[in-house]
């Protein structure tokens, strides 16, 4: 997981060698910010299928951010994050798919909702305060 | 103990729930004094009969106080599952309280024991999916609201409508006109109540809202006084603090709700069950419901229904105004207000509508009707659940 997203391999890519890594962490983060809300529209008029797609978007964008970040400097930081506002969110959302689907729990799984846009948020503020962080130091 | 009594298990957690739950017990037993009740329920359901398996007295909680209790829910489930076990009732019957409830109907199901669901959680308003587990582990819907009936029917669930027994309540106990007078000679002819609800939460949200909108009425209408709704008593030192603050002639009412309604001119209320029980009076009202927007974002998607009051839903029709605020609307709320305070036309049309929807979902016997399904489902479904008692019985 942590491999795939390594920044590494954006460092060997060609927009890279154009342009620095300035362009390319600017881009994720317009499209990550772009993708939270295209995120937050499509779940707000239930469209489910765009809301899947703009989400991957988001956690690809801020993936990639978070590796940029923390993966060479603060590597348990970067494993935490990745399982707190990556896989802890969307482990969420498929439990809650399964029982909208299958009527699994008794209990109304619908709250897992709530957790899930606490930690899309969050997600998006810490990849934020370290491309602020970064550009100030730069 | 006699082969001839029945045991029927019986769940209600909320205070509504346990006096629904009361009266369907009374019912049941006036046509067959054969039936022992055993279960969850509060104070009314213990003096209909009841043998309480726990003390559901302190037990209405909301969201996330939940888990402040979670032990004593797991608890509560073990002992009613471990009862379904070794008692085997003929039937369990649920009221309302679905939080709970639905893994009572899900232990019942898996023991085949037959399970009725009264005054069903409202799926059609939000969270529509849940249906699929009410058709999963519950033998038959006990409706209170027409509207209901086609909801399930379409999902493929036995359903009856049985009509609203909030109306078999307010017959019950009636209106004291010495009280209606009294509350009339503080108020003049344009008396607006305030009802934020019943829970802390509720009061605490709404109550404020309305006592500012309060303040911009009567400001526009000096002729204006105010009765504040204090359904429970152990929130008037919450209500008169709040109140206080606010520079209005109010009087808070303890109690006496149908009599506080029966005054009012207008009241504007919180979404609940507390405008129907407007509506039966006919008085125009304006609904409420406050929510965070964050909340209202989680919540939008789940959302059936284009209406929060259930008048509305009822009518199909905006009969009453109503708002889901997530900001302060109180102009909003001061205009709608004062038009129904002032513009006869208005108010004349908001009570014709309520007196053509009263005239279709207002009758009474509806603990009877509940009463009368469960007996006769009892009377099918309750020998299966017998004979399998019997096996089990053998085969231990």
């Amino acid at each position: 997981m942590a491999s795939a997203v390594n920044f590494y391999h954006i460092n060997n890519s060609y927009v890279y060698k154009k342009f620095g890594d300035g362009v390319i962490l600017r881009l994720l983060i317009i499209t990550g910010f772009l993708a939270l809300f295209a995120s937050a529209l499509t779940y707000f008029y239930a469209r489910v299928k765009l809301f899947s797609i703009t989400l991957i978007v988001f956690y690809v964008c801020n993936g990639l951010l978070s590796s940029a970040f923390f993966y060479n400097t603060h590597v348990i930081f970067f494993y935490i994050i990745m399982a707190f506002f990556v896989a802890f969110p969307v482990m969420c959302l498929i439990i809650f798919a399964l029982d909208t689907h299958y009527a699994l729990f008794c209990t109304d799984a619908s709250f897992l909702v709530v957790f899930v846009w606490l930690f899309i948020f969050l997600f998006f503020l810490i990849n934020l305060i370290a491309f602020v962080t970064r550009i100030i130091h730069v | 103990m006699s082969e001839t009594v029945k045991k029927i298990f019986i769940s209600a957690g909320d205070s509504s729930g346990d006096i629904h739950g009361a009266n369907l017990m009374r019912c049941l037993i006036g046509k067959n004094p054969d039936i022992k009740f055993y279960g969850l329920g509060k104070e009314n359901m213990v003096q209909a009969g009841l043998q309480g398996l726990h003390d559901m007295s302190k037990k209405s909680l909301m969201w996330l106080h939940v888990l402040t209790e979670l032990s004593t829910f797991i608890q509560m489930k073990r002992d009613c599952v471990r009862f379904f076990k070794e008692e085997r009732p003929y039937a369990v019957i649920l009221i309302d309280y679905c939080g709970f409830n639905l893994h009572l109907a899900r232990a019942a199901k898996r023991l085949k024991i037959p399970v009725i669901y009264y005054i069903c959680p409202q799926l059609w308003a939000h969270g529509s999916w849940r249906i699929k587990k009410m058709k999963k582990w519950v033998d038959k819907l006990l409706v209170i609201y027409p509207f209901e009936k086609p909801f399930y029917e379409n999902a493929g669930i036995p359903v009856t409508y049985v009509g609203h027994p909030l109306f078999d309540e307010i017959h019950q106990e009636g209106c004291n006109n010495k009280i209606v007078e009294e509350l009339k000679e503080h108020g003049g002819k344009n008396i607006v109540s305030l009802l934020p609800g019943s829970r802390k939460q509720e009061i605490v949200r709404l109550l404020p809202l309305f006592l500012k909108a309060s303040v911009q009425i009567y400001q526009k209408i000096p002729s204006a006084r105010f009765l504040v709704s204090c359904s429970d008593e152990h929130y008037y030192e919450l209500i008169h603090d709040i109140t206080k603050e606010f520079t209005i002639p109010y009087k808070i009412v303890k109690g006496n709700i149908h009599e506080l309604i029966n005054a009012s001119n207008l009241c504007i209320a919180s979404a609940g069950t507390v405008t129907l029980q407007l509506a039966y009076y006919l008085k125009p009202m304006i609904i409420v419901y406050k929510i965070s927007p964050f909340g209202y974002f989680i919540a939008k998607p789940f959302l059936v229904t284009p209406y929060i009051g259930l008048v509305n839903k009822l009518a199909n029709k905006m009969i009453a105004p109503e708002i889901l605020m997530f900001r302060k609307n109180i102009s909003w709320l001061v205009n709608q207000a004062t038009q129904l305070l002032v513009n006869e036309q208005k108010r004349q049309t908001c009570i014709q509508e309520l007196t053509a929807l009263i005239k279709t979902i207002g009758q009474t016997g509806a603990s009877e009707h509940a009463a009368d399904k469960i007996l006769n489902l009892l009377g099918s479904k309750g020998d299966q659940a017998n004979k399998t008692r019997h096996n089990t019985s053998d085969a231990g």
